[in-house]
């Protein structure tokens, strides 16, 4: 077993790997530039990805630090706790292809607000949405800036503050030069990086059980006991159980930024093998994380990885370390700084949107704009929130933010996946309707959670919570949905469902699809 | 190719109607297995926590949860590929089929 790490001394092989990413996505970025011209190029590459590579930028887009270093942390530490997140988190995609893909391809534009828009009036939906959108993009960055600065500052030996400056540079760099084409490649580039360094990691962990996973549960059940291997302490109450099931699945389907890359594609044809690819890979990225944490927890030990992080999010570099030495452990280092950054600049390009298309364009001049200033707008947008994701990072350094990605799913779940779902396939969806729901979803996510065990009590120390359950989208999801429908049921909207009837050609065929 | 059409005789025909309605019967179907699917993994995580956690068999320690969970995972995959194909080939093949009889008429 590794009785000393590594981790903590910066380690000049993982600084010469990051280099190099770095040195390669400022190149692309480079090229990118010349090529982005208009709001075309800068929120959707030019439609001109494959439906392959979307796919991969996809999932580049998903797999973050947290399913990276957080599911083989959490099986590492917790055993089989871990799966419910990887399983979660995966079957949300499936939904995504058969309800969602087509009817968003076709009838949105840059961001999936415009095909909530598309058929009621576009102020008020831009205006709830946009603000939704920014929301649930503003927590997930604040956990993977977070991340990212506690990452460095074990890996790399510099400190927090230096790290999460960096990030904030790099990511604005990628998106105002290189907008969504250079954070599509950067996204790509990274997702073969992330896929290619846990294969190996598995196949050398396997190479040490015989290629035998009975062996490996043999191990892990002989170290920890039976119940390291069954669902345990993560779910208290079978309401919680599905609250948190309802999260990561539909959470899944309401995320702004993964749902803008449904735009990068030429048609609903490679919108679905987008898809298709993208669960194919981060299927198989989430079989790989669980072996990792399993691994991690029978070869380094569950002491070991706790030690270092309490978290357990360090689970995966020691497990590398183990097995490959400090240059193994200098690579998936580099991986997972490259993933964070990844990911960031997929919120930024995604965030931006939200400012300038649906907020300013969208909701202040009522859709109508130049190219050019919207182009600027975005620009400008894209910098403000390099400058709040650096202020962010400062602000929770040393908090504990891991429920912050919970909140952001449980917000996407709630305020944007509804409202999107109804206004997709429900004729008598009306504007009332989503406005209200979404205000529901995203005022009962944020607040349940504030008042949730997650909150209340782990990060504001009260003795007991005022809501009871720590996953709230049982509550705030259905809410949504009813005040949504009860709302729409109310009082008719006779345009909204005209242009229902009306788009159906574009709908099916992408007939005037843009 | 599309545009000699107009939008409402492809709305009205009656080969599209049943077509659209056929594709939108598959994905309701196959989303409703997935939700089949994962709520029932759920649900035993939720109920019945002993019966995941017996062993696949009497000579291993690998509980049944594990093959269930990546199970799931796995079988996802997989419908959506089977979505993916049967859209890809099949339906747009029929949509394109139904607008060149369109046009010859």
């Amino acid at each position: 077993m590794a009785a000393e790490t590594m981790l903590g001394q910066p380690n000049p092989l993982a600084i010469s790997f990051f280099i190099l990413f770095v040195l390669s996505t400022i190149g692309i970025t480079y090229w990118a530039a010349k090529k982005v011209k208009g709001t075309k190029e800068f929120y959707a590459a030019g439609r001109s990805i494959t439906g392959f590579q979307n796919g991969l930028a996809m999932s580049g887009d998903y797999m973050s630090a947290a399913s990276f270093l957080g599911i083989a942390g959490l099986v590492a530490t917790c055993g089989y706790d871990g799966l419910l997140y990887s399983v979660g988190w995966l079957v949300g995609w499936p939904i995504i292809l058969f309800l969602i893909a087509e009817p968003l391809r076709n009838l949105g534009k840059y961001t999936y607000i415009d095909a909530v828009a598309y058929r009621l009036k576009l102020r008020p939906v831009k205006l709830v949405a946009g603000i939704s959108s920014l929301v649930t993009v503003l927590f997930y960055l604040i956990a993977q800036m977070v991340g990212a600065g506690t990452l460095v500052q074990l890996v790399f030996g510099l400190p927090y503050e230096s790290a999460i400056i960096l990030v904030g540079i790099l990511m604005v760099v990628y998106v105002l030069f290189g907008g969504m084409v250079a954070t599509t490649w950067v996204q790509i580039i990274k997702a073969g990086l992330l896929l290619g360094g846990a294969t190996v990691l598995v196949f050398m962990t396997l190479w040490h059980f015989g290629f035998s996973y009975g062996a490996m549960f043999s191990e892990a059940t002989a170290q920890y006991g039976h119940s390291f291997l069954v669902p345990g302490s993560l779910i208290t109450s079978p309401l919680d159980a599905f609250s948190l099931a309802l999260a990561l699945m539909f959470g899944t389907a309401g995320l702004p930024h993964i749902l803008m890359r449904f735009f990068t594609v030429p048609d609903a044809k490679e919108a679905r093998k987008s898809v298709f690819y993208a669960t194919g890979f981060i299927g198989y990225f989430y079989i790989l994380t669980v072996t990792i944490g399993f691994g991690a927890a029978t070869l380094v030990g569950r002491s070991m990885v706790m030690s270092v992080d309490k978290g357990g999010n360090m689970a995966g570099p020691l497990l590398a370390e183990f097995l490959g030495g400090g240059v193994f452990l200098g690579f998936i280092c580099a991986v997972a700084f490259a993933t964070i950054l990844a990911v960031v600049a997929g919120l930024t390009v995604s965030g931006a949107s939200a400012i300038s298309h649906d907020l300013y364009v969208g909701f202040m001049k009522n859709g109508v704009s130049d190219e050019k200033k919207e182009v600027r707008i975005a620009k400008i947008a894209t910098l403000a929130l390099g400058i709040v994701a650096i202020i962010l990072g400062f602000l929770f350094k040393g908090q504990n933010v891991a429920f912050m990605v919970g909140l952001a799913f449980a917000i996407a779940a709630s305020a944007n996946f509804p409202a999107l779902i109804m206004s997709l396939l429900w004729k008598k969806f009306t504007t009332a309707g989503a406005v209200a729901s979404m205000i529901t979803g995203l005022v009962l996510a944020v607040v349940l959670i504030f008042l949730s065990p997650t909150i209340w009590v782990d990060v504001l120390g009260n003795p007991t919570a005022i809501f009871p359950l720590k996953n709230v989208a049982i509550v705030s999801m259905t809410s949504s949905f009813a005040v949504g429908i009860i709302v729409s049921l109310a009082k008719k909207e006779e345009d909204a469902q005209r242009i229902y009837d009306a788009i159906i050609p574009r709908r099916y065929l992408g007939r005037g699809a843009e | 190719m599309v545009d000699k059409i107009s939008e409402k005789d492809i709305v009205n025909d009656k080969e599209f109607k049943s077509l659209i309605s056929k594709r939108n019967s598959i994905a309701v179907t196959l989303s409703i297995v997935e939700l089949l699917l994962y709520f029932g993994f759920i649900t035993l995580v939720a109920y019945n926590k002993p019966y995941l956690g017996k062993t696949i068999s009497p000579t291993s320690d690998t509980t049944i949860g594990i093959p269930i969970a990546i199970g799931v995972i796995i079988l996802s995959v997989i419908m959506g590929g089977i979505y993916a194909y049967w859209a890809n080939t099949s339906y747009d093949a029929s949509i394109k089929k139904i607008i060149e009889r369109m046009e010859v008429e």
